[in-house]
């Protein structure tokens, strides 16, 4: 007799899985209802179980020494993982990246105050708020409480007030579009620059009706946050130390592994 | 000792006990290593390895039989080194050697022979599981691991499943297939497997 048919891979998958007691029900009763009448299925059934057994009795190799552990090849004590493990490197990565997000965020925020008036919300903003103690110690050279002139002196309409930091004085910055300087009041203690600006700015400190009149007044913010413009940058510094440092390990780890 | 005593202990840095589980399992984990990689050496790094993994990782282990969890460990380091091999394939003339020795030597297969078989009959027997061991290496790797942990290491289909992490289905037709495979190479060799040979002549009859 010649060698079984073979059969299609559907039929193959049914036979072995009945073979291993994996068919239930219809599907079972089904492929039995053809193994009484097919030669070639029972035959290919007697086939794939008589391989399955030999692999069954297929005996266990020795190994050609012991693979007990040593101390030394232990190293450390069971369950313990890796100062370096992959899953606290995972850990690590996930810190780093939320270090990276911290240094764009600071980053974001401490060019923010600089920015010119155009693109300056013209709500009061941290923006404003970062800005207006600077405006206040240079306003107090000329003689004045500039948390009271400087802010107060800025219609909230039109609120330039970035722009009215030392960096725009100078001049040094040509991204002022010409309209924002045009729509700018006058009043504006920096904008011009120098002394020649003191008199406009005490024109207004001495003008409170203009004040009063005024839609929004801007509240000077406490003394302390020119201290986070300071520290900003150390913070970049350190998140992103960190989170190369983080990188790095995971890199080294991931070699290892 | 009950092998789950020997657990926690081992958990607790107990390495004599966990050792205890090693000579349990170490036939189990060097064969499949064996099979898989086909020369000694390379086995026994890749099942040392392996304990030296579970010893490590010990506290991940729930809800799973030792064996089967070794198991999957074994099984994923072998199918990772079969892959580092085929990017970057090498093969030593010690390798040649060992390997040749392997084919001369059942030495190792001492453990579940069967004392009172006569000599013809464990020559035939020998003849038969080497070739099995032919046709098991000329299957992709992948139907190799599966056949492997379900028939010669008695793994349920599920268990086989999470150590390989595909789905039942997937075990399912690599068994068949192998096992079809398996079938035919053996047939080419002319060494079926007794029964199949006795059902044969029956038919012949």
């Amino acid at each position: 007799m010649n060698p079984p048919e073979r059969l299609d891979p559907q039929l193959l998958e049914m036979l072995s899985a009945y073979l291993d007691g994996g068919l239930e029900g219809a599907e079972k009763a089904a492929l039995e209802a053809r193994l009484n009448k097919e030669e070639n299925l029972r035959w290919q059934l007697a086939e794939l179980r008589s391989v399955r057994d030999s692999l069954r009795t297929l005996p266990l190799r020795k190994p050609p020494r012991s693979l007990a552990l040593t101390t030394a090849l232990a190293g450390k004590s069971a369950g313990k993982p890796a100062v370096f493990s992959p899953r606290r490197m995972a850990f690590g990565s996930a810190l780093a990246s939320l270090a990276f997000v911290c240094v764009l965020s600071l980053d974001v925020l401490s060019r923010g105050a600089f920015l010119p008036a155009a693109s300056a919300p013209r709500s009061l903003s941290a923006n404003e708020a970062f800005s207006a103690p600077r405006q206040s110690s240079d306003t107090s050279g000329a003689g004045k409480s500039a948390a009271t002139v400087a802010p107060a002196s800025l219609p909230a309409t039109e609120t330039p007030s970035p722009a009215a930091t030392p960096r725009i004085g100078t001049g040094s910055d040509n991204s002022i579009p010409t309209e924002t300087l045009a729509e700018t009041p006058t009043t504006s203690p920096m904008l011009g620059g120098g002394c020649g600006d003191c008199a406009a700015t005490e024109e207004h400190a001495v003008n409170p009706p203009q004040v009063a009149s005024l839609p929004f007044v801007a509240t000077p913010q406490p003394q302390a946050l020119p201290d986070f413009q300071t520290v900003a940058p150390y913070l970049e510094v350190l998140f992103a130390l960190a989170a190369l440092l983080l990188a790095a390990a995971a890199v080294f780890v991931r070699r290892r592994h | 000792m009950e092998e789950q005593t020997l657990l926690q202990d081992a958990r607790r840095g107990n390495l004599e006990a966990f050792n205890q589980l090693v000579l349990i399992h170490q036939n189990h984990a060097y064969s499949f290593a064996y099979r898989m990689l086909g020369e000694e050496e390379g086995a026994a790094d890749a099942a040392q390895q392996a304990f030296l993994s579970a010893y490590r990782h010990l506290n991940e282990l729930r809800g799973e039989s030792f064996r089967s969890w070794l198991l999957r460990i074994v099984a994923n380091a072998c199918l990772d080194e079969l892959r580092r091999r085929k990017r970057r394939p090498s093969v030593s003339l010690d390798d040649l050697a060992a390997g040749e020795e392997d084919d001369r030597s059942d030495e190792s297969l001492s453990i579940l022979a069967d004392p009172t078989e006569g000599p013809e009959s464990a020559a035939v027997r020998s003849d038969l599981r080497r070739s099995i061991e032919d046709c098991l290496s000329l299957l992709p790797p992948d139907q190799r691991a599966t056949v492997l942990l379900v028939d010669v290491h008695a793994l349920e289909y599920g268990e086989a499943a999470r150590a390989l992490r595909v789905a039942l289905g997937t075990v399912k037709s690599r068994v068949a297939r192998a096992r079809a495979d398996l079938r035919d190479c053996l047939r080419a060799k002319g060494e079926l497997p007794p029964q199949a040979r006795r059902l044969e002549s029956e038919a012949h009859a």
